[in-house]
């Protein structure tokens, strides 16, 4: 089971899948089994009237959010990861027994750990419902900065669509840490996300940030994500021109 | 005199977060993890003064790691080490794929615990620390392959 599968199931069917995972999750069911695919027709058919009414505005509000690919996508923004989806006990000891994992160990940029490989493998059986217990337990519990620091790195530098609200508020909640540290590893989480929504939020820490070489780190992704948003917009142009 | 570059997580060597231990006479323990030695050495890199090798630089060592990330770096004047009592050796050539970068591979040595915590001291105090973005990193080692600086096999530590 790779972080690839997720890809490959949410691209079949989307925003559904997003919802499918998260309630599975809590049953702690093996990843193979939540694809839609492969699921009884009678939960099929209750997990698409679920996702069309999160659709239309639902609880966790998956709708609208997407990944950035053009900007006329901005309007579609929403910030839509409530929290409100329930992650199972078993889910929550796994994320405290990770962190605790982490604890232990001394991080090195590029480096895998046990704790970065453990992190992937959770964030790839379990994703959505993963990011939302790691956040939980980092709002609740008070974990070491490098840790979490660590942790958001690499769970913002994955490419799953259905995890990225619940990642994009993850690192949001960081960004706002009152360590430098996790403040560290929500900036770069942004800087790997590339997506150029988040802007507003990183000018806005930038005028708040306390730390020189925080500050200046800000000034280092706006300009990559400001690079990232007129290239798409390039791209964009040269598309609607050949239409 | 050129400026000598280590490879570290910047998080752990935030000048405001060690103001206080520098202080009281004192440094943060942190930082030192970046800091291991070999045989007495430690390795480091050389930095021309317009610093138009440390991309370069940093670009090579984050080639050595599992996979091309944000990679943080310190950097200070050699002109610091003779008072530290910590010499400089160019015997050995770096470990990492591009030759070039190599050649600029230095060791500190005659590193002692004091003199380890001197140079930490050193770096806080008049040193200074970056960090260059994975996209960055990851659009050089695309161009260095392209210019035959890197082989082809570094493309594999993209991701």
């Amino acid at each position: 089971m790779t972080i690839q599968l997720v890809e490959d199931t949410a691209a079949t069917i989307d925003e559904p899948e997003a919802v499918l995972q998260c309630d599975d999750s809590s049953s702690s069911t093996a990843p193979e089994a939540r694809s839609a695919k492969q699921m009884q027709p009678g939960m099929l058919v209750a997990a698409l009237l679920v996702a069309a009414t999160l659709t239309a505005g639902g609880a966790t509000g998956v709708s609208g959010f997407r990944p950035y690919f053009a900007p006329r996508r901005l309007e579609e923004w929403t910030d839509s990861a409530t929290g409100e989806t329930e992650c199972s006990p078993e889910l929550t000891q796994e994320v405290r027994d990770l962190f605790a994992l982490g604890s232990s160990e001394f991080f090195e940029d590029g480096l895998h750990s046990r704790f970065s490989r453990a992190l992937l493998m959770m964030l790839s059986l379990h994703g959505r419902a993963a990011v939302l217990a790691i956040r939980r337990y980092v709002q609740s519990a008070d974990p070491k900065p490098d840790v979490v620091s660590e942790a958001l790195r690499w769970l913002a530098d994955i490419a799953d669509p259905t995890s990225l609200p619940e990642r994009w508020a993850l690192l949001q909640d960081a960004l706002n840490d009152g360590s430098p540290r996790v403040r560290d590893g929500a900036i770069l989480g942004f800087a790997a996300l590339d997506d150029p929504r988040a802007l507003p939020m990183l000018r806005l820490a930038r005028e708040h940030e306390p730390i020189d070489e925080l500050r200046r780190l800000l000034s280092q992704v706006m300009t990559q994500l400001t690079n990232t948003e007129h290239a798409t917009a390039v791209a964009d142009g040269s598309r609607e021109s050949l239409v | 005199m050129p400026l000598l570059l280590r490879m570290v997580r910047e998080n752990r060597w935030y000048k405001a977060e060690a103001a206080d231990w520098l202080q009281r006479g004192d440094v943060p323990a942190d930082p030192l993890g970046d800091l291991p030695t070999r045989k007495n050495q430690l390795s480091v890199y050389e930095v021309m003064p317009d610093r138009s090798n440390l991309e370069r630089i940093v670009r090579a060592l984050a080639l050595t790691k599992d996979k091309v990330a944000d990679t943080g770096f310190v950097l200070f004047d050699s002109e610091l080490l003779p008072d530290l009592g910590i010499n400089t050796s160019a015997s050995e050539p770096g470990q990492t794929p591009d030759r070039e970068a190599n050649g600029w591979h230095r060791d500190l040595t005659d590193l002692s615990g004091n003199r380890l915590v001197a140079l930490t001291r050193a770096i806080l105090e008049r040193g200074e620390s970056g960090t260059v973005l994975k996209k960055r990193l990851t659009e050089l080692v695309l161009s260095g392959i392209a210019e035959k600086q890197l082989p082809e096999k570094c493309r594999l530590k993209l991701s």
